[in-house]
């Protein structure tokens, strides 16, 4: 531990395309950034990593011009740069592209490429024809083959992703940052992604790639640079340093063991699923017992999310049936029924699905609940406020109270509230759809601590992810789909990640 | 419009010498210690009020009253809104408590001020109108209105003089029903028409939607309705005149000149069109402001000895302006 | 460490290579999905048969584009602002302040170009009032443009001292009530309106940034592009746009009520929700947006001509919107 607290930051090699130093930013009088530095070399990749909270966000804020630091300095190629705001940073050549914010969907995607005054024009008028050539130009630089006149909406998550990189070519970006960019993208998609950063840094373009995929990060990046507490901890080679060194330098502590023990399952089968079909799903038979983590895998568009929908009630069944303790639930999709069997869906899309951001803690947990806060049609301040406090307890939800806002919570911290939000029903069955998607190493181990307690007290947990590695620590057995079918079935102590990517291609099926 | 509204004041109040000067203060007997006379602190005042504000009439004539009251030394207070009787019932119900002597209502709904009526019944203040309906009212001790009946015959009698007969006969009857003046007298025309034996164009009358915007309103029934009849109109009776200008325009625009119009008010854009001599055929001239002053006269006597209005109900008559006498007529709106 | 790599890179999604195939197919889609166009037809052809000879004729094509002239100056105003994701729910009284300011400024004698111009700016200026308030101070556009609709509409009052005005010099009225080549001044007015906006939105970097900023203000942000001014110059142009619309109507109409234009307002609003239902990106566009007027137009002519009382025409307008609504997004959703 010791080792990688205090170290010297490595001496600039060269030429650096950008270099924050000694940056603070307060808000409110609370210290988001204390001593935050990076510095990125021409054509690296070069990893920024952290907990939640760390101050990644506002650090890269600070480096395209979305924030004023308080003090501190930025070098770009070497002459000291103040950007007043992102028109600034991009004439500086430093573009960031936004896990949810890289495209305006409702236009094309020339226009999305140009976005910011790029748009060739004579006095204003559009040359439209220039432009979609231009368009075309940068994504084929990427090896992109995107209709560039199509809504940028209508694209499939990586299509957007390559459509933001395109608009940071197209602003001459000598300095790219992305956060989070694989976050809702498949493995192939992120393959696709790579082979694009690193043409890119071969061009010698700066990359600053923020991720919690820690895998990620040793497969891709030249450098890492880790933040805590809104301090730069260390900035190191790849190759110098181990995952396990990493976690512990972000959370200043040994990382223990990420994933609990398993062994509680029971025999006692508590979901069944027989021949089940619907939109997207084929022929789907298995049984999930109490106590049990059933992961399933396979790859965006396999199925598996509408395989959870179907078993929610969200969706219409069009064979087969679902039992739940006994009792057959309607095949229409009826989300009621489903609750009323104990049953229930944790979301993916937290913002959109999962929790209301304006509302408190408190209201989140007791719109979700109110038979349990009410009597005869009164709701008991009293009792919402302590059904807060107990789920906080319980799943160790960070923030100052009941009544704070869920919008100004960290992300692992919303996704608590959600679980929360549908723990607090104490269904038998938990389906969880991406249980811990863009959430840090930390709330991470949390997380499928409290999953595996849950198991332990008899609750049988269905749990769709993207990440094998997570679908291995986390599960007793994992169902790969594929086409919609299950292509492959196998214990998750010991498998094996390449038999798993095998069943999501249908190989070996 | 300023020297015209001079000119128009001096008119009311020659006119108010002719018609109420019998009735000046006069020297009756002391009344009883509650009924009448001015509030503890000495001033009379007077809460008046109108939902009509909006409207160049009800404008015009409670600013009117607002200043006579005050040249009578009242402490004249005027509520207004935009045909909003929540708003009103409730301002003044906070005036009846605030020490109000008289309630002046101008232009009222009857049906929808019972609010502030029973609040003024339980604190024994009269309330005095100005076109407050168009029968006699015991929510009143004074309602001075124009009689419905005689503008409708006036403006009936003024169409069928321009068409030469009423006998079969098409004619659209445009009206307001949320108006209770329009809609009285839009009733009686339409019944003294079809009595007379003319055909109401499209079977039923047409309603405006919006007071406001009236003029587009009848300009688009009646360019639509000879769309589709151009040979099916002779005559286009209006209740009011902001629609009949519409109604008129139309016609020109139609390139018709066997079509007439008439339309009650008076406005001044309405006279310069019946000079014309074109399908705007004639209106009705209220006089506003000599049934302000007969208010006034009366509140004024109320102040004086307590004296209540003998009537509950006074009716006046309108005047018709056409060809004839439009060259020598002043709108007063 | 396990990591993804032992699978062999993917190929390259290869879809839809045939970009032009791709655009004739969401061309296609467009028509086949419009239930708003299907019910503008759907109307034509039911009042067409139920009255042949009064709707359908040459002179009632023209009548009903001089009744929908200046809705669809003032819903081209409402489309500016909606492309940008506000509201300005002002429009109507704007129009009808800029009309009543202009008509004032004639009848105090001024020169009639001049008293227009100055309406204009009437108009621009309450647009930058609105602009400012979105824009700059962050207020909601549905709550300052209620704001400015009860100023503005007070102010129109005041303006007018309640009454009508009227007596403009009859030169003024060239505006409203001449006829070039047949086709009634207003028309030609609302086409080069109409046809200046749709340039302007589908033409000028302007405009597309009026989209940026609508679809996703953030990233438009993030991009460098100017979200507070783009917001601002969309609202100064609604309300320039109109103020243009409430002169053209007080010529047609020869006065200016206090009132006017206050209704167009909610048949603005209608019409550019009913035109939103035929673009892919469910945005506002000026295309659409006369559609919606067509069938606004349409529906209160055919009313009236069939002779359907002004009461129901009310309940039949409204009901006949949210169908056609309905009928575009059924169509989507099977889509």
């Amino acid at each position: 531990m010791s080792a990688s607290t205090a170290e010297p930051i490595a001496p600039p090699v060269g030429q650096l395309a950008l270099q924050a130093t000694a940056i603070s930013k307060h808000f409110d009088g609370v210290a988001a950034l204390t001593d935050a530095r990076l510095d990125v070399r021409p054509g690296e990749i070069h990893a920024l990593l952290g907990e939640n909270g760390a101050g990644k966000s506002t650090l890269i804020k600070i480096l395209t011009g979305v924030y004023r630091p308080d003090a501190g300095s930025i070098a770009s190629d070497g002459e000291p740069v103040h950007f007043a705001g992102v028109k600034d940073a991009h004439q500086a050549g430093v573009v960031a592209l936004y896990q949810e914010l890289s495209i305006v969907p409702t236009i094309s995607v020339a226009e999305n490429i140009l976005l910011g005054e790029r748009t060739p024009n004579t006095a204003g008028l559009v040359r439209w024809p220039e432009a979609n050539r231009e368009a075309r130009r940068h994504l084929d630089r990427l090896n992109q083959r995107i209709p560039v006149r199509r809504l940028a909406g209508q694209l499939s998550p990586v299509q957007q992703t390559m459509v933001a990189v395109a608009r940071a070519l197209a602003a001459d970006a000598r300095v790219l940052i992305l956060d989070e960019p694989t976050a809702s993208l498949t493995d192939t998609e992120i393959k696709d992604l790579f082979a694009v950063l690193r043409s890119l840094r071969d061009e010698g373009v700066g990359i600053v790639y923020v991720s919690h995929r820690l895998e990620e990060v040793f497969e891709l990046c030249d450098r890492v640079t880790i933040m805590r507490n809104g301090s730069t901890i260390s900035t190191r080679d790849v190759a110098d340093i181990t995952i396990e060194g990493v976690i512990s330098t972000m959370v200043g502590r040994d990382p223990g063991e990420l994933f609990p023990d398993r062994g509680t399952a029971t025999d006692r089968a508590v979901v069944s699923v027989e021949s089940l079909t619907g939109r997207r799903v084929q022929d789907v038979s298995f049984t999930a017992h109490a106590g049990e983590v059933i992961g399933i895998g396979g790859l965006a568009g396999s199925g598996r999310s509408e395989l959870l929908c179907l078993l929610a009630g969200a969706q219409k069944a069009t064979g087969g049936t679902i039992t739940v303790a006994g009792r057959v639930l309607p095949a229409k999709g009826d989300v009621g029924a489903v609750l009323d069997a104990g049953m229930v869906l944790v979301p993916e899309e937290r913002r959109s699905q999962g929790v209301s951001l304006n509302a408190s803690i408190q209201d989140n947990i007791a719109l979700a609940n109110l038979e349990k806060v009410s009597s005869g049609g009164w709701v008991s301040a009293r009792r919402v406020t302590e059904l807060a406090r107990r789920s906080m307890e319980n799943l160790r939800i960070k923030a100052r109270g009941p009544r704070q806002h869920v919008g100004s919570l960290s992300g692992g911290n919303q996704q608590k509230v959600v679980l929360a939000k549908m723990l607090a029903r104490e269904p038998h069955v938990l389906l969880l759809d991406e249980p811990t998607r863009g959430i840090d190493v930390g709330t991470k181990a949390e997380i499928y601590r409290h999953i595996r307690e849950l198991a332990a007290q008899g609750t049988t947990i269905i749990a769709v992810s993207s990440e094998l590695p997570e679908l291995i620590g986390l599960s007793d057995r994992i169902l790969i789909m594929h086409e919609g079918r299950i292509s492959g079935q196998v214990p998750a102590e010991g498998a094996d990640e390449e038999l798993l990517l095998s069943y999501c291609y249908g190989r070996n099926a | 419009m300023r020297t015209r509204l001079k000119i128009i004041t001096g008119l009311a109040a020659a006119a108010m010498l002719g018609l109420t000067g019998c009735s000046g203060p006069g020297t009756g007997s002391e009344a009883g210690g509650t009924s009448g006379g001015s509030g503890d602190d000495g001033t009379f005042k007077v809460a008046a009020f109108t939902a009509g504000y909006a409207t160049p009439g009800g404008k015009l004539t409670l600013d009117k009253f607002v200043e006579e009251g005050k040249a009578k030394g009242w402490d004249v207070t005027l509520y207004t809104s935009d045909f909003d009787y929540d708003k009103i019932n409730s301002d003044m119900q906070s005036a009846i408590t605030q020490g109000a002597d008289v309630i002046l209502a101008g232009f009222p709904d009857p049906r929808q001020i019972a609010p502030l009526v029973n609040a003024a019944e339980s604190a024994d203040i009269p309330i005095f109108s100005i076109d407050g309906g168009v029968e006699p009212n015991e929510d009143f001790v004074e309602d001075v209105t124009f009689d419905q009946d005689q503008l409708a015959s006036l403006t009936v009698g003024a169409l069928e003089e321009a068409m030469g007969g009423l006998e079969g006969k098409d004619v659209m009857v445009i009206g307001h029903d949320p108006h209770i003046g329009i809609m009285t007298r839009s009733n009686l025309a339409y019944d003294m028409l079809e009595e007379a034996g003319a055909i109401i164009a499209g079977g039923e009358m047409k309603q405006a939607l919006n007071p406001g915007t009236s003029q587009e309103e009848a300009l688009k029934f009646v360019t639509d309705f000879l769309q589709a009849n151009p040979e099916g109109l002779d005559g286009v009776w209006v209740g009011w005149d902001h629609a009949a200008l519409g109604a008129a325009q139309a016609i020109n625009e139609a390139g018709r000149d066997d079509i007439y119009v008439t339309g009650v008010d008076a406005l001044g854009v309405a006279v310069e069109e019946i000079k014309k001599d074109g399908p705007f055929y004639a209106s009705v001239h209220q006089d506003w402001f000599s049934v302000v002053d007969v208010v006034v006269e009366d509140i004024e006597a109320y102040r004086a000895d307590g004296t209540l209005p003998e009537e509950n109900f006074v009716e006046v008559e309108g005047e018709l302006i056409d060809r004839n006498n439009a060259a020598d007529f002043t709108p007063s709106m | 460490m396990a990591t993804t790599e032992t699978v062999s890179a993917a190929p390259l999604p290869q879809d839809r290579p045939d970009e032009a195939r791709d655009e004739r197919k969401s061309l296609s889609q467009m028509v086949l999905q419009s239930g708003t166009i299907i019910a503008l037809v759907g109307l034509i052809v039911i009042f067409g048969i139920m009255s042949p000879s009064g709707f359908l004729s040459l002179g009632n094509l023209t009548n009903i584009l001089a009744q929908v002239a200046i809705l669809t100056i003032i819903a081209g105003a409402q489309t500016i602002v909606m492309v940008t994701g506000h509201f300005d729910l002002s429009v109507g009284t704007t129009a009808t302040l800029s009309g009543a300011s202009a008509s004032a400024f004639m009848l105090s004698g001024l020169p009639v170009p001049v008293a227009i111009i100055l309406g204009l700016l009437v108009g621009l200026g309450v647009g930058m009032i609105n602009g400012f308030l979105v824009a700059f101070l962050n207020i909601s556009a549905i709550v300052a443009t209620l704001a400015t609709l009860t100023t503005v509409g007070g102010l129109a009052f005041i303006v007018t001292d309640g009454t009508t005005l009227y007596g403009m010099p009859e030169v003024f009225y060239w505006v409203g009530q001449s006829r070039i080549a047949g086709l009634p001044m207003p028309v030609v007015i609302a086409v080069v309106v109409a046809l200046v906006i749709w340039i302007v939105l589908k033409y000028t970097t302007v405009g597309r940034r009026w989209y940026a900023v609508g679809g996703n203000a953030d990233v438009a942000r993030l991009s460098g592009v100017s979200v507070r001014g783009n917001v601002f110059w969309a609202f100064a142009l609604a309300g320039l746009v109109s103020g243009m619309g409430g002169i053209v109507l007080v010529s047609r109409l020869s006065s200016a009520s206090a009132t006017s234009a206050n209704d167009y307002m909610m048949l603005a609003v209608a019409a550019v929700f009913l035109g939103m239902t035929l673009s892919n990106s469910g945005q506002a566009n000026l295309g659409g947006t006369l559609v919606g007027v067509g069938i606004i137009g349409v529906l209160q002519n055919g009313l009236n001509i069939v002779g359907v009382n002004t009461y129901v025409q009310q309940v039949l307008t409204g009901i006949i919107i949210v169908a056609a609504v309905l009928l575009s997004s059924f169509k989507s959703r099977r889509a």
